[in-house]
């Protein structure tokens, strides 16, 4: 489903830390946001998902306006800086936790994402032992268990290893091919570039440019 | 459905993961009953009752008047009591709603189920302290050999100068000023500090509360919610006291109060920092 901004600012206070954005991700791509740090790009994930609303302006997940219609997109998948999870229970469980709020995925839909995410058998350790990649890897898992129809990774490749980056990047094309439509942020502009189909440029909170990698269309 | 798995979730997270906060409470409510004992003792050799004990914690202060050069004699157990839990209770939703919470609340589709089963969640974790506490004052009381009696001793009747018919017997008014106050006093409380903290930071959130107990205490007002919480303000049992009838409106309706105005806010509430 597409995903339309319509002239949406929103404000955190005095900052205004998205400016008057307008644009659609079309459903079934991977959109990169593309930006330095504190430009905006998490904030618009958070509008997406719902977890923030626009000061001005409306959100569209299809044909429903976020904040109206739904509280949060019937189903996404997030994965926003840091992801936290519960510290005393291990990755299994804190997948288990969560999948037990929707119930649509079982046992073995768990075991096998995190076997997609290398965390097959160091998922069994609680989570305050988990690296830096391991919780990366979690939060990706987390993300993507229950299959969303939208799903939203910033920074996935943060702290991960050569195999690690080569990971999400299959993870993300599976994601693809399965129908899902997907934001992504990421530093490396490499990366995003190879990855995505369309890429939001943004310079302090405003849309600086949309275009596909390679040719500018915009 | 939903708000059922986030209520267990709740339970689980809110309350049961959160058993050093209870244990230190039950530690804390064993050394006052035997400061309570310990007092009595030095006054005089007596038995004591069960509601002697709730009283010396939960009864609160007279009036405090500022004449003659008496001091105010800030009533620490009733404090103590109101200020622990609720900075035990202060942090659990706001902490979840910057963790793990995220992840719980955007799969769950309705922010509202999410605020409500936070409320019922902070009412059972005050609730859950109260009956710790009138469960341990009971067993210690039972086993000093004290006086199993609902009714306040002769005794301490006299150390807390009432000197009213109304604790002669066992009173079902009397005793409820004594459970049912402070606890619901606790309750609105704890529901009007989580919604505060969807305004200003938890830490300004804990002392506003902080402050209407302490100012609760120095001022014999009605309109300071505190002073239905102590029974020795009470109309019942002192003559210029207040009516605690009006006192359970006063605290349901700042707790139903909290829950509503906390919903709406947090159907617009910006969800930020990490997740």
């Amino acid at each position: 489903m597409d995903i339309v901004f319509e002239n949406v600012t929103k404000k955190i206070g005095r900052n205004i830390v998205v400016d008057n954005a307008s644009f659609t991700i079309k459903s079934n791509s991977i959109t990169g946001l593309k930006g330095i740090n504190g430009s905006g790009k998490t904030m618009i994930m958070r509008l997406i998902s719902g977890l923030i609303y626009p000061t001005s302006g409306k959100v569209f997940i299809g044909n429903k306006k976020l904040g109206e219609d739904i509280s949060f997109p019937d189903s996404i998948g997030i994965m926003l800086e840091n992801p936290a999870f519960l510290n005393g229970y291990n990755g299994y469980d804190n997948l288990r936790i969560l999948a037990d709020i929707k119930s649509i995925i079982n046992e073995d839909d768990i075991c096998e994402v995190m076997k997609l995410v290398g965390l097959e058998e160091s998922g069994l350790k609680k989570y305050r032992k988990f690296s830096l990649g391991m919780k990366q890897r979690l939060g990706i898992a987390a993300a993507i268990m229950e299959k969303p129809e939208i799903l939203i990774l910033d920074e996935p490749t943060n702290s991960l290893d050569e195999d690690g980056v080569e990971m999400v990047k299959k993870i993300l094309r599976q994601e693809k091919e399965r129908g899902a439509t997907i934001v992504l942020s990421c530093h490396d502009t490499q990366i995003l570039e190879d990855l995505s189909d369309e890429i939001i440029e943004i310079q302090t909170g405003k849309i600086k440019g949309i275009y596909a990698p390679k040719e500018k269309i915009m | 459905m939903k708000f059922i798995k986030f209520f267990k979730f709740d339970i689980r997270y809110g309350i049961i993961n959160q058993y050093k906060k209870y244990l230190l409470f039950s530690f804390l409510i064993i050394l006052a009953f035997f400061e309570f004992r310990s007092n009595q003792i030095s006054s005089e050799n007596y038995s004591f009752s069960l509601m002697d004990s709730i009283l010396y914690i939960y009864g609160g202060i007279k009036e405090f008047i500022p004449t003659g050069g008496e001091t105010f004699k800030i009533p620490y157990l009733w404090l103590l009591n109101h200020i622990l839990i609720l900075f035990f209770t202060l942090n659990y939703m706001h902490k979840d709603l910057v963790g793990f919470g995220q992840q719980t609340i955007y799969r769950s589709g309705s922010r509202t189920q999410w605020w409500l089963s936070k409320c019922f969640c902070q009412f059972l974790s005050v609730s859950l302290f109260y009956v710790i506490s009138w469960f341990e004052l009971t067993i210690c009381t039972w086993v000093v050999n004290g006086n199993m009696s609902l009714s306040v001793s002769k005794m301490m009747k006299d150390t807390t100068e009432l000197g009213v018919n109304a604790l002669d017997n066992p009173n079902w008014s009397v005793n409820l000023n004594l459970l049912l106050m402070p606890f619901l006093f606790t309750v609105s409380m704890s529901l009007l500090q989580m919604t505060l903290c969807l305004f200003v930071k938890p830490t300004v959130s804990y002392v506003f509360s902080v402050v209407v107990c302490i100012l609760s205490a120095y001022y014999l007002n009605p309109v300071i919610i505190g002073n239905y919480a102590m029974a020795l303000r009470s109309n019942q049992l002192v003559s210029n006291g207040v009516d605690i009838n009006i006192g359970i409106i006063c605290m349901v309706i700042l707790g139903l109060f909290s829950v509503v105005i906390g919903m709406l806010r947090f159907k617009k509430y910006s969800i930020l920092t990490k997740g």
